[in-house]
């Protein structure tokens, strides 16, 4: 071997990844909403975007974890509708079940939709994307149960815990999401669990191999996402007030667009929380900016689906898949 | 040794072949016990008429999307194709534009929106699952914007005629429609090149492309077409509501996937019959009609498709692991 | 040394006894049965599908035999997967690269036992990448263990995988092929590494399928010969051509059947061509001429071939087929000029596995299928029929399912679906891998009938016995460059092997 020892280190692993372009693309962004709009970096303005993305932004901490697995969660949505509504229910009057155990079960549902989802597609096989798809309806279906009785939350604390400003300024919601994602990065860097999903990710088969208990590891990830996607639920029935059965409808297109957007390869193995936590500013930032520039309802919807293919498809240039000869 | 293996292939040709028989019995039997349980309605002409032109609008759609499943791509879009293109359909009568110039417009758009999933597919290199899920929601979100959200009425003799024509009186046009498609792509699968193209792709596409098989172009004509028959769909369902509205389609994808898995498609592509796909089909609409007409809530009913779906797929998987299991 | 230890029994680590497996279409192990010692170096040798890899396969837990006992250490153990495999102290280095390309070095080598630091049992990224370092100062190679795989060559992938299965206290050590990605030097630091080894007790399992190296490292061979064993012998009490003749079963003239085809004028020319994988490589090939390409692994022989297939793009150079230019961008343009790929994996890359026989001898050539848009199924009837007959490949009928076939009855398949197109230059891409000998033999005659026919034939092989015997010139690659080119009668193991490594 004739050539030199090239160096290598974390950091400058870190600098391949797509996250400090990301990083780039943010702060262009920033500097140019600022630019056209002077609401935009009103401080009004900037509570509520961050406000807005803290749903987003604890169902992506879950999606990341199953994706970099090379699975797939749609059904967080559902998952995240399911826990709020039994959760509203159960703190109703009349039934007023004390709200640590009320946290309790929702967090149960959640996790036992991830156990579902994670036994169909480890133990029967399914492709992941259609398993979740198939629960996403079924979940939503169960929602319905309890539509007639449109439960409202009095609970002063559950009211809370998704509105509360620290400080008056920072929304303690995304203090969450900044607690979730460094605990998450520190559970993928520094556990034999994040590191076994990293290879899996990268390899199932050659995982295999290595002995590593694949489809524990699988299922685990797809609790996590429905763990989060609880706790997703909990901070929609805070926020609005109410359980409804819609609640978390079509959130996975969102969540999946930032997830991508984040860097998070679809397939599996690569991804970050920086590059995530930068994609859900991005994401939020573009909404927020369509809402102060006035943009039909109807047209966003077509936005964020231009958004996820636009982001998938770079995903997939990154990855050279548009170069494959068949 | 040799002999045994015979033994062994015709034996798989006869389980194959009863896929299929078997699943019309299921259907013989599902119609029989559903005319009993929802008598009197359910084998009376006002439910059989609507019934049947419905399950043409899906069969429509699901006899070529089989053929892009059957070379290992799946399409998601075509609810919100369908969306989209009712929508369409609604604005242009709207307008006064003559009834087939309508029709040649909205077949067109069906053919566009294919070929910028074909695009996507085979050029760009997105998988196909989460690029049509993307898509499913740009063309809903699009006939959404055009329509405002609202429902528009779409009246006109030519649109009447696609989903409410009676062929010598008896016939509902639908049916013609259906017919028609599934005998022009069972013979392009069962005995044309280009099917025998599709499935060498769906079975090995490496191995194809490197026997020269164009597998790119292949793929985005399999989608260039699912996108005009979803149209085509679209324009049945338009006929049969007389309204165009953006919701149109919302939640088929699942119905009609379901449906072709059902008829025996794998999912990752190589097998696949299209009398399966029309078992399936027929089915699947016999049993949501029932539920409809049973007064069971929308969304319980898309908790059946859900669960229905899964239990497919599940069955398929299971039989292939075991097969597996028997080499 | 190896030898005193058969009479010990006591330190027998592993027996394997009896052992049989059956795939869809051919018994790939017949009641085969190995022993193992503690510090000894057990060959295993045999040609190209003689059921070598089989066995470390199910030594290793990643097939499940059909019948027959493993004992370790005296006792009967049931592997039923790799983990088990694992546990009880067996390590494999395979053939294929199982490098993971997202991951570190370090975690490649530490891949599902990683380092964990008590209390919190968290993972010790220093003590990896130290213990990384040891390890790869052990190979006598300079890597940074924080480098991603990914953009690592293939040789250094391959030092990789052996530090992984050093990294842990191994008892039995499994190397198939260690050597065929690696310079002679590496080899000779592989062979020391093993030597250590030996010495601190652990059995080594050393597959190849080149003599020399046998020689040199093990102790005792097994020969294995159509998934049977055919006999154990001492290393030192054996020579090269005995153990060829185990091998091979037969005389060596029988097993390479050569015959004298006259050679013509220039059928194809290629100048300075340059792709992913290679760079400025020229040679032309004649008329009824067998062509041998040999090179280590990722020295870029099949991104050679794929290029000149159309399947991987060509940056630079020309090809001339019978003196015209041609740009073949595609493999569809190359199948139009006559030029046919039976490639590395027929598996993944030659086959439709769940059709048929006739479907995929008319697999390259669907549009000849009769006038119309239809197919015309008794011309497609006739076509098959004809191949089946003409090259022998043996099935119960034409609508057979390929993946039902003997691996040498599916490479004849291959091989017809080209000789249906009409090809006039085959490229085989180690066309006897996985294939018993006498369909090995077979292929051979028909690689030399389709020359007597006029055809021309560019053959990649890493088998030296069989390129020697059967090419007519050979070209040799190393690192995605030409190094040197021999007539045959000039050529030597020893000579290819250092003409790989420059």
């Amino acid at each position: 071997m004739e050539k030199a020892v090239k160096k290598y280190s974390g950091f400058l692993n870190f600098l391949r990844t797509p996250t400090p372009t990301l990083i780039g693309i943010y702060i262009v962004m920033m500097l140019l909403f600022s630019l056209t709009s002077d609401k935009f970096l009103t401080i009004q303005n900037i509570k509520g975007i961050f406000n807005n993305f803290a749903v987003f932004g604890i169902l992506a901490a879950g999606v990341t974890v199953v994706m970099i697995g090379g699975g797939f969660d749609l059904a967080i949505g559902s998952t995240a509708g399911l826990a709020g509504i039994v959760s509203s229910v159960l703190l109703m009057k009349g039934i007023e079940i004390p709200t640590p155990y009320v946290f309790i079960i929702a967090i149960l549902i959640g996790c036992l939709v991830g156990l579902i989802n994670g036994l169909i597609i480890t133990k029967v096989g399914i492709n992941p994307i259609i398993t979740t798809l198939g629960t996403l309806a079924i979940f939503r279906g169960v929602c319905y149960f309890w539509a007639d009785l449109n439960p409202r939350v009095y609970n002063l604390f559950v009211q809370s815990i998704g509105r509360i400003y620290l400080g008056n300024v920072f929304p303690i919601t995304t203090l969450y999401i900044i607690i979730a994602f460094v605990v998450l990065t520190l559970i993928f860097k520094f556990t034999r669990f994040g590191r076994d999903l990293f290879t899996i990710g990268g390899n199932e088969t050659l995982a295999r191999l290595a002995g590593i208990p694949v489809d524990r590891i699988k299922i685990l990830s797809y609790v996590i996402s429905g763990f989060f996607a609880a706790i997703a639920g909990l901070l929609l029935i805070s926020q609005l007030g109410s359980g409804r059965p819609e609640y978390g409808n079509g959130a996975e297109l969102e969540v999946l667009t930032i997830v991508v957007l984040g860097g998070v390869v679809v397939g599996g193995g690569r991804g970050n929380y920086l590059g995530v936590f930068i994609a859900l500013m991005i994401i939020q930032t573009i909404t927020n900016g369509m809402v102060l520039l006035d943009v039909p309802v109807y047209l966003r919807m077509v936005v964020k689906g231009a958004l996820l293919v636009l982001v998938i498809a770079i995903d997939a240039i990154r990855n050279k898949r548009h170069l494959q000869l068949y | 040794m040799v002999e045994i293996k015979t033994v062994e292939v015709s034996q798989k040709k006869k389980t194959r072949l009863n896929n299929t028989v078997i699943l019309f019995i299921i259907l013989v039997v599902m119609f029989a016990l559903f005319s009993y349980v929802g008598r009197p309605f359910f084998f009376s002409k006002l439910n059989l008429i609507p019934m049947v032109s419905n399950l043409s609008f899906v069969g429509i759609i699901a006899a070529v999307l089989t053929m892009v499943m059957v070379s290992g791509e799946i399409d998601f879009s075509i609810g919100g194709n369908i969306g989209l293109t009712a929508c369409l359909t609604a604005l242009l009568l709207e307008r006064g534009l003559p009834g087939w110039l309508v029709v040649i417009i909205a077949i067109a758009g069906g053919f566009a929106m294919g070929a910028f999933n074909g695009m996507l597919v085979t050029v760009v290199g997105v998988n196909s699952i989460i690029a049509t899920i993307g898509t499913m929601f740009i063309w809903r979100g699009i006939g959404y914007t055009l329509t405002n959200g609202e429902s528009i009425l779409a009246l006109n003799p030519v649109i009447d005629y696609i989903g409410r024509g009676m062929v010598f009186q008896v016939i509902p046009f639908p049916i013609i429609l259906l017919v028609v498609t599934f005998v022009i792509t069972y013979v392009i699968m069962n005995h044309s090149k280009w099917g025998r193209r599709i499935y060498a792709i769906g079975a090995n596409p490496l191995a194809s492309f490197l026997s020269g098989i164009n597998v790119k172009k292949v793929k985005f004509i399999g989608f260039l077409f699912c996108g005009a028959a979803a149209a085509l769909g679209g324009l049945v369902l338009t006929s049969l509501s007389a309204v165009g509205m953006p919701q149109h389609g919302q939640g088929q994808e699942l119905v009609i996937i379901s449906a072709i898995i059902l008829g025996g498609t794998a999912l990752g592509g190589g097998r696949g019959q299209i009398l399966g796909t029309l078992a399936g089909v027929l089915i699947l609409s016999v049993l949501y009609n029932f539920l409809t007409i049973m007064n069971i809530y929308y969304f319980y009913i898309q908790m059946v498709q859900g669960s229905v779906l899964i239990l497919v797929v599940s069955t398929y998987e299971i039989r292939q692991a075991v097969a597996r299991r028997r080499t | 040394m190896g030898g005193d230890k058969v009479s010990d029994n006591n330190s027998m680590i592993l027996r394997m006894e009896n052992i049989t497996k059956i795939f869809p279409g051919v018994k790939a192990l017949d009641d085969v049965s190995i022993d193992l010692y503690k510090g000894e170096v057990l060959g295993i040798l045999g040609e190209n599908g003689a059921g070598k890899s089989t066995l470390i396969k199910i030594l290793a837990g990643n097939y499940i035999k059909d019948s027959g006992d493993i004992f370790i250490d005296g006792e009967k153990f049931e592997i039923k997967g790799p983990a088990e495999a694992m546990a009880s102290g067996i390590r494999v280095i395979y053939q294929e690269l199982n490098t993971i390309n997202n991951l570190t070095v370090a975690e490649n080598i530490f891949v599902g036992e990683q380092i964990i630091k008590s209390p919190l049992k968290i993972v010790d990224w220093k003590g990896m990448t130290k213990k990384a370092e040891d390890l790869l100062a052990v190979m006598n190679v300079k890597l940074d263990p924080n480098a991603i795989i990914g953009d690592l060559t293939v040789s250094e992938k391959q030092v990789v995988e052996i530090a992984k299965a050093i990294s842990q206290e191994a008892k039995i050590l499994v190397m198939d092929e260690p050597t065929a990605a690696l310079s002679e030097e590496e080899t000779q630091s592989l062979f020391k590494i093993i030597r250590t080894l030996k010495s601190k007790g652990v059995a080594v399992i050393y597959i190849s399928h080149r003599l020399k190296e046998i020689f040199e490292i093990t102790d005792r061979v097994t020969v294995l010969r159509d998934g049977k064993k055919v006999g154990t012998l001492k290393t030192k009490e054996s020579d090269s051509n005995k153990l060829v003749e185990m091998m091979v079963g037969r005389d060596i003239k029988d097993m390479y059947p050569k015959r004298h085809v006259p050679i013509g004028e220039i059928v194809m020319e290629v100048n300075n061509l340059t792709a992913a994988g290679f760079d400025n490589i020229s040679f032309n090939l004649k008329k009824g001429e067998i062509l041998g390409i040999f090179g280590l692994l990722g020295s870029g022989r099949s991104s050679l071939v794929n290029a000149l297939f159309g399947a991987n793009k060509i940056k630079n150079g020309d090809i001339f087929i019978n003196g015209k230019k041609l740009k073949i961008k595609s493999p569809s343009m190359a199948r139009d000029a006559r030029i046919g790929l039976v490639p590395l994996d027929r598996k993944a890359e030659g086959l439709a596995l769940m059709m048929g026989v006739k479907e995929n001898i008319t697999l390259a050539n669907i549009a000849d299928l009769g006038k119309s848009f239809l197919i015309a199924r008794r011309q497609e009837y006739k076509k098959a029929g004809k191949w089946v007959e003409e090259i022998g490949i043996r099935t119960p009928s034409v609508d057979q399912e390929v993946n039902s076939l003997s691996g040498g009855n599916q490479q004849k398949v291959v091989l017809a679906k080209w000789l249906e197109s009409g090809s006039q230059i085959i490229i085989l891409n180690e066309p006897t891998r996985g294939v018993d000998v006498g369909a090995k033999i077979e292929i051979y005659k028909l690689m030399q009938d389709l020359c007597e026919k006029g055809s021309s034939i560019i053959m990649i092989s890493s088998e030296l016995p069989e390129i020697l015997s059967i090419a007519d010139r050979i070209i040799v690659m190393s690192k995605g460059r030409f190094t040197e080119e021999y007539k045959v009668c000039d050529a030597s193991e020893e000579g290819l092997l250092r003409s790989a490594c420059l």
